[in-house]
């Protein structure tokens, strides 16, 4: 990521390790620190670049019961926070940051470079349609933590993300366009060759498009897209806190029709990490194998309570943030289908290209869906494109009704954060394409 | 216990003042400087304490010609938070700051001295209420010194609470004089009245928490820009912004920018307003945002305690999903319980079937203060002869 890291990581490895030696003796005490910056750039073909960069710096320092948190902690306070000082006196004016440097801040030769790449396509792929207009966004994270025990070992980790964002209508029919967003990777993302071009042609192809019929119906999601349904449906209904105040609708389930298999591996997702906010690596967690509920996505307490050893799933959105278990990158296992195989057998339904949550209730499985892009299916063919929709899913009805798993995973087909407690985070889904028998399109 | 008392904010005031200083010296251009101070602290079933202190700066330096301003921001209270901000990336943002006539020396606009609780008066609180999931007290403190020196200083205690079960449900209310009243007003089981049996009308009617949402979305699609145009509205919308109500979780008596304050009729005999470009409408999102217009207290007008008609959909929570910029879902969830009603419609549909507000409006936590709200014909686009 092209980041400007001005992170001096000796002083802070060995600050965080001091604050570490203060924490109270046997306890579950930890001290937590993280740099981040964030940076958002929005530009248009008909308003000026607006550039929104933000860094910020703080500690969260305590056990799972009692922790303090706070903005820009110099040593000092770090090592009060560690004895547990709840109190906060005023800082000094020359007061020196714990890492001696300002923020880490993104590269502003990087933001220039990618900023003339999205102008110089647009007007390429851009030329020559009819009264074209656009937006496109560049979403990015850079953060860096460290973690440390009462045994005074540090461990740290490194995360970023980048999401790519464009919105492509007509002049003509200001009220109709296309929206497409993708992952980039790399030291030095840049946006995917075509995208002004695949966003055009999804705005023609949807241009005469009417809503479904409501009622129940038949999908098939294509590759990327299930991992939007276990991520709602499967990941919070594991988590181990939401399970330890009531029995999730997953765990009373029966046994999906399929040998499926959900995995949570944080590392893979576009915000991954190595190590979670609580210092424990992170793997390849399993949820569900063959179809039954094997694993929970835990924390450093839940796990205690759970004679679990911690998975690495334990995140905050901030230093200002309680702890709580996350999914990271949620996944359906490769099937056996043949893609198109499973459209062909599909005698009416619809073709679901790209979705996003709505809401969830872990407890009873009810979710909601909307519905972005999607076809009709008849007679085993994706026919008519569909306008936009909301449709509602039950979690134990379609879990049963799951009766074709495809051999496509593919992951980032469609890109969302996940919003828990009021806590942001970047997290990835992947699937193969698979078949539910029962969904209800609402309107 | 964290005092948030005169002298912090004496304290304050005097640091931003040097942090300003600093900034002057280091550009040649006019500085404005925005400090903010916030402390909280939150109890959640387990129990599990959190304590928070919460500081940053912005900076806002406006070109020679008055006509934009850079602006940047960095965390914590210190020189070095002056410098981060000189040294991050800057963005243009909106010049407006009120003339120096208009503004001179300093003004104040403070919620009374208050301490936060202690954990054992919040252990307290979750064990006599067991629908609380998590309680939270906080208390805010802003500073901001213009390009001319004068000063304003704000300060604000709020309390927030989780209610569960039965899904989650968000109350907040100011905080002064006492927190444990402060928390008993917003988590107080609230039945606002409303219609007393189903009919076949069409009209759906909601309660405050239901219609909220709705209010937000809509003063943000046609408020906030210059969108207005020929719009027709229905009779029951009738939107003022507030924003030094006495009740009002954000706003003063003077905005983020330094601008007095005064009520805004948004909408009123159908004659509408935008917040774009209004003096004394500019709010920060966090001291990383430059203020922007935005609504502060909104409140929408009833036409008094009476009660609305039976009515065909009574709804105690509604979403807002905004399928595409013509197209909007309206999830309502039945007072009750029971299956939801989904609702196609568009913004501008949404406006005009407005129908009106009954009964005394409240605050909710997520920022207006709504009476019952009505809406009629909505039902009727979603039939299938429409």
């Amino acid at each position: 990521m092209p980041i400007s890291t001005r992170l001096n990581d000796g002083a802070t490895h060995d600050a965080v390790a001091l604050a570490g030696r203060a924490l109270p003796a046997d306890s579950m005490a930890q001290v937590f620190f993280e740099e981040r910056a964030d940076l958002r750039l929005e530009l248009s073909g008909r308003a000026a670049p607006n550039l929104a960069a933000t860094s910020t710096r703080g500690a969260a320092v305590g056990e799972p019961g009692r922790t303090l948190h706070r903005t820009d902690p110099s040593l000092d306070d770090l090592v009060a926070m560690a004895r547990g000082d709840g109190r906060w006196p005023f800082p000094p004016v020359d007061s020196e940051p714990l890492s001696g440097t300002p923020a880490s801040c993104f590269d502003p030769e990087w933001t220039a470079a990618i900023e003339a790449e999205v102008f110089r396509r647009a007007e390429i792929e851009l030329a020559g349609l009819p009264e074209p207009r656009w937006r496109a966004s560049i979403v990015a994270f850079h953060q860096k933590v460290w973690v440390a025990g009462t045994d005074a070992s540090v461990v740290s980790d490194v995360r970023g993300g980048c999401r790519f964002e464009i919105l492509v209508g007509s002049e003509s029919h200001p009220e109709v366009h296309a929206a497409m967003e993708w992952v980039l990777a790399g030291n030095q993302p840049e946006p995917p060759a075509g995208c002004f071009s695949r966003a055009w042609e999804r705005l023609e192809r949807r241009r005469s498009a009417r809503p479904p019929r409501p009622g129940t119906t038949r999908a098939v999601l294509a590759s990327g897209v299930g991992g939007v349904l276990v991520h709602e449906l499967v990941g919070h209904a594991l988590e181990a806190d939401v399970v330890r105040e009531a029995p999730t609708w997953i765990q009373a389930a029966l046994p999906s029709a399929l040998r499926m298999s959900v995995i949570d591996e944080p590392a893979r997702g576009r915000g991954g990490w190595r190590v979670d906010d609580e210092g424990v690596a992170t793997g390849r967690t399993s949820l569900i194998e063959d179809g039954r509920v094997v694993g929970l996505l835990l924390d450093r307490s839940t796990a205690r309570l759970h004679g679990a050893p911690p998975n690495g799933h334990a995140r905050r959105a901030t230093y200002l943030d309680p702890i709580r278990p996350r999914m990271g990158c949620t996944y359906i296992g490769h099937g056996q289908d043949d893609p198109a195989d499973i459209v062909r057998e599909t005698a009416s339904g619809i073709f679901i290209r790209e979705m996003s949550a709505g809401h969830t209730d872990p407890l009873s499985g009810r979710a909601v869906f909307i519905v972005n892009d999607a076809d009709s299916i008849v007679n085993g063919a994706v026919q008519e494109p569909l306008a936009p929709f909301i449709i509602s899913v039950d979690g134990v009805e379609a879990w049963r009704s799951i009766d074709r798993i495809g051999c496509d995973l593919a992951f980032d087909t469609c890109v969302g954060s996940c919003i828990r407690d009021g806590q942001p985070l970047a997290v990835s889904v992947g699937a193969p394409t698979i078949r539910i028998g029962v969904i209800t399109v609402e309107c | 216990m964290l005092e948030t008392s005169a002298n912090e904010i004496e304290a304050l005031v005097e640091r931003a003042n040097a942090l300003w200083m600093r900034a002057q010296r280091e550009r040649t251009s006019r500085v404005e400087l925005y400090a903010k101070l916030a402390d909280r602290v939150r109890m959640e079933r387990g129990p599990s304490m959190h304590r928070a202190r919460e500081a940053g700066i912005a900076l806002r330096t406006f070109t020679r010609d008055e006509s934009r301003a850079a602006f940047a921001s960095c965390p914590g209270l210190s020189n070095g938070a002056v410098d981060g901000a000189f040294s991050a990336g800057q963005r243009w943002v909106t010049a407006a700051t009120p003339e120096p006539a208009l503004v001179s020396g300093r003004r104040s606009d403070l919620d009374a001295d208050l301490s936060l609780p202690s954990e054992v008066e919040l252990l307290t609180w979750l064990r006599s209420s067991p629908s609380i999931a998590w309680v939270e007290a906080g208390t805010t403190t802003e500073v901001l010194i213009g390009p001319e020196g004068w000063v304003t200083a704000r300060r604000r205690h709020r309390i927030w609470a989780m209610i569960r079960p039965d899904g989650d449900r968000l109350v907040a209310a100011r905080g002064a004089p006492k927190w444990d009243e402060a928390l008993q007003r917003c988590t107080a089981e609230y039945d606002p009245g409303g219609p007393t049996g189903a009919s076949s009308s069409c009209s759906i009617a909601c309660q405050t928490e239901a219609a909220a949402p709705i209010v937000n979305a809509l003063v943000h699609r046609f408020h906030l820009s210059n969108a207005i145009g020929d719009l027709r509205v229905g009779p029951g919308w009738n939107v003022m912004d507030e924003p030094a109500h006495p009740a009002g979780l954000v706003g003063g008596v003077f905005d983020d920018a330094g601008f007095p304050t005064s009520p805004l009729k948004l909408s009123n005999g159908g004659a509408l307003r935008t917040l774009e470009g209004t003096e004394g409408h500019l709010w920060r999102r966090s001291y990383r945002e430059p203020p922007i217009p935005t609504p502060s207290n909104l409140i929408v007008g009833s036409r008094g305690l009476e009660e609305p008609e039976p009515c065909g959909f009574f709804a105690r929570r509604c979403r807002v999903h905004h399928l595409t910029r013509a197209v909007w879902v309206l999830e309502f969830e039945p007072v009750g319980g029971g299956a939801p009603l989904f609702v196609r419609t568009s913004p501008e549909r949404l406006i005009r079937a407005c129908a009106l507000g009954v009964g005394p409006a409240r605050f909710t936590a997520n920022g207006p203060c709504v009476p019952v709200m009505v809406f009629r014909g909505l039902q009727d686009e979603n039939s299938p002869s429409a």
